[in-house]
């Protein structure tokens, strides 16, 4: 995937400039990085022109669990993908990452629907480099991590890496969401956002308690 | 990262449908901002923030 600035016009803006796959030009954690995700479409999206406004509804994830064609020794992270994230992890990690992902407890009181999932794709995520360490608690009982970390859905992931800096995964970061999971784990890592400097002046004066929301899916 | 007042949440629609009810998601991506502002699809960086602006005004 070339600059972004080739593309053809008929695509929706991006979010974010991106350049190639392996260098996506990246919010940072101010905005979820699912915003980012979800609007600097990932290469396949190429195949894929005018969708930025995807209906929810198309029940597809089962499917977009498999990031690439083959899954083969890992179950959700085909052996290509995990040797190109792999990759770039080892090329652009700095600082260790903490991924702290809240499942449902044994009672299944919680009702979630990908819990055993989402720590299945996570733990072969947390291979894919030694400075990426998983936590898996359980929720509502490890009350203390829950009370810590506000959740009150599941699955739920918290990034962080000397700190919580209010970033947050509900449900399963599949599909176009394991972009994102990747580009969030590097940007903590090296402690830098690749917004514009005129953006990021703005941002950090805002002195305000300010929650985004973005409600996104796999496809 | 930037902003410590700033926190942000991925959700996924199709799992969380309540949510996705309680907000009106009817596509995606979705962005709702501070429970006020309200962005459907795809803007750039730029544009995005005044929305944010305008959500703490």
């Amino acid at each position: 995937m070339g600059n972004v600035h080739d593309l053809p016009s008929t695509l929706p803006t991006p979010y974010f400039a991106a350049s190639s796959f392996t260098k996506y030009r990246f919010d940072g954690i101010l905005f979820p990085s699912a915003i980012r995700q979800a609007l600097v479409f990932p290469p396949d999206v190429c195949r894929r022109p005018g969708a930025n406004f995807i209906p929810v509804g198309e029940k597809h994830i089962r499917n977009s669990f498999f990031i690439g064609k083959q899954g083969k020794h890992m179950a959700f992270i085909s052996p290509e993908d995990a040797a190109t994230v792999r990759e770039r992890f080892e090329k652009e990690m700095v600082k260790d990452v903490t991924m702290n992902l809240f499942i449902e407890d044994e009672t299944g009181a919680a009702g979630c629907q990908y819990c055993e999932e989402t720590r299945d794709l996570l733990e072969e995520f947390a291979s894919l480099s030694n400075k990426i360490r998983l936590v898996v608690h359980k929720f509502p009982s490890d009350r203390e991590a829950v009370a810590k970390y506000g959740i009150d859905k599941v699955p739920a992931l918290a990034l962080e890496q000397d700190k919580d800096v209010g970033i947050r995964f509900y449900g399963i970061p599949a599909g176009y969401e394991f972009a994102t999971l990747i580009e969030d784990t590097i940007s903590l890592s090296r402690g830098e956002t690749k917004l514009s400097s005129g953006v990021l002046d703005q941002v950090r004066q805002i002195t305000q308690d300010v929650t985004i929301r973005v409600f996104v899916t796999p496809t | 990262m930037e902003n410590p007042h700033i926190r942000a949440e991925a959700i996924e629609a199709n799992e969380f449908p309540d949510l996705s009810q309680k907000y009106n998601v009817s596509g995606v991506p979705k962005s709702i901002i501070n429970e006020r502002v309200e962005i459907e699809g795809a803007v750039p960086d730029s544009a995005f923030l005044q929305q944010v602006l305008q959500a703490i005004k």
